[in-house]
């Protein structure tokens, strides 16, 4: 549990961090006056968003800044970017600095009321889960880290498909704000030329047939420094794209995409709680980047290729294997070289 | 007895093609057989499988019910609801959520099964002490498999 000082302290992060956004200068006399803390208080707080990754330049009689202005998070901002009857379904936004994993963050707190959602936005997450355990890296502003927790009344059909449907909900948002060339990679990263944009990971708990309570975790890449991406490239093989290249400089406020991928996402979780995914299978596979491709598969201790067909109503990955049509439900997809 | 044992007797009845076996260890005992009695099974509440999974589940999935019904104390078998890899712990890097003889209340996670990149939590709906953890980390397992044994 955080502690009041704790929180204040956080706060006061924060409400720095707000007057930097713009990239200018500020002296350390100002901040310390809209703050109403002292100057070596201010100190101390740079200190600590520079141990959060966050890039603070000091500039003898300028002041402080960040290298490049930067769109903070801001609740206000988020919501105001909703519709109206879709803010009243959001039980809780918590718009965080800085969180070890915004959906462990959601998944430590009480499951919403039925069909109502919270939400967890952070600028910093020191240990993102990707699946089993593999962090997802995103160093300050470069980025959306979000979480959103969901409680079905009942476990929707086909709820293991859930991450596809997920995955259409991005890919809602991302044509909304103009973004082309973006597709599918079974069963759920976002890709844009082969390159993973964003990732999806799903948490579920539920009880028998009664309420399911999901946790959908959702990393888009904003604008990824190339030394991250260098360092991505060499460490795990991982090739990356961001909004920032494919929308060419015409890129949204990080406040708007959060407000739409809330949108979108409840969205898809209505229509998967009627019908399924059933309701997203036709619109998933012409979206499938790996259609009718050549693939390796891992699946459990096997590795095996072949050619992607597609999803099945189930959402299991389709593999013809030397003429054998094999489904998955577990595995590791990626595209391999023909000779 | 150890449950590991009983798994080896399903087998060893699996591949003779005898119709039971009853073993007697102090005074415990135990009889598998095939078919003949109705097996008392925990039915897998959420069905997220799909159906011809369901219809052809792996032996050792078709043979837990057995178990279930011959072992003579209240043993509890806990099964896989869906097709995916079996994970004990939340990352690699922490503990398991049980190990033989962790007592578990109602609502606890036991285990995690991925499938499509959803990491399903699998709750206990008894309370009891983990006898049996039957499944290995990163291990696929079939709807229906025997995960655990709660007693």
């Amino acid at each position: 549990m955080a502690t009041r000082s704790s929180e204040q302290s956080a706060a006061r992060q924060q409400g720095l961090l707000s007057m930097l956004a713009d990239g200018k200068f500020h002296s350390g006399e100002k901040l310390a006056a809209k703050l109403k803390v002292s100057r070596s208080a201010v100190w101390k707080l740079i200190r600590t968003l520079r141990l959060l990754g966050i890039e603070v330049q000091a500039v003898p009689k300028q002041g402080y800044r960040l290298p490049r202005p930067v769109d903070v998070y801001d609740a206000k901002t988020i919501l105001e970017g909703m519709p109206r009857a879709l803010r009243a379904r959001l039980e809780q936004l918590h718009v965080l600095l800085q969180v070890d994993s915004t959906n462990r963050f959601l998944s430590e707190r009480a499951a919403p009321e039925i069909d109502q959602a919270k939400v967890c936005v952070a600028e910093v997450q020191t240990m993102g889960k990707g699946r089993r355990g593999r962090t997802w890296v995103a160093p300050f502003g470069s980025g959306i880290c979000l979480s959103l927790s969901f409680k079905f009344a009942e476990s929707p059909p086909q709820l293991s498909a859930l991450g596809l449907g997920v995955g259409i909900a991005l890919l809602r948002v991302l044509d909304q704000f103009g973004a082309t060339e973006v597709g599918l990679k079974w069963p759920n990263d976002v890709v844009w030329r082969g390159r993973k944009l964003a990732g999806i990971l799903i948490e579920v708990a539920g009880e028998a047939g009664g309420p399911t309570r999901v946790v959908i975790g959702v990393g888009l890449n904003v604008h990824m420094p190339v030394p991250v991406r260098l360092a991505l490239a060499e460490q795990q093989a991982a090739l990356i794209a961001d909004l920032g290249e494919i929308l060419q400089g015409l890129l949204p406020d990080r406040n708007q995409l959060a407000a739409a991928l809330i949108e979108h996402l409840i969205a898809v979780l209505d229509e998967f709680a009627l019908r399924g995914f059933a309701a997203f299978v036709a619109e998933w596979r012409s979206r499938d980047a790996l259609a009718n491709a050549a693939v390796k598969v891992l699946a459990g201790n096997e590795t095996l290729q072949g050619t992607a067909l597609g999803v099945t109503d189930d959402g299991a990955l389709l593999v013809d294997v030397r003429g054998e049509r094999r489904q998955f439900f577990s595995a590791e997809v990626s595209l391999r070289a023909v000779k | 007895m150890d449950i590991r044992k009983v798994k080896k007797l399903i087998e060893l009845l699996e591949e003779s093609g005898i119709a039971e076996i009853e073993i007697k260890e102090g005074e415990e005992s135990v009889r598998i057989s095939r078919g003949g009695s109705q097996p008392i099974y925990h039915q897998p509440a959420v069905h997220y499988a799909p159906p011809q999974v369901a219809s052809a589940p792996a032996p050792v999935a078709a043979a837990a019910p057995a178990v279930a019904a011959a072992a003579p104390n209240n043993d509890y078998a806990v099964t896989a609801p869906m097709v995916g890899t079996y994970y004990a712990s939340a990352s690699p890097s922490s503990k398991p959520f049980v190990d033989i003889g962790s007592e578990v209340k109602v609502g606890d996670t036991l285990c995690i099964i991925e499938a499509m990149k959803m990491m399903n939590q699998i709750e206990s709906d008894r309370a009891g002490k983990v006898t049996s953890v039957l499944a290995k980390n990163g291990e696929a397992v079939e709807f229906g498999q025997v995960l655990f044994i709660i007693e």
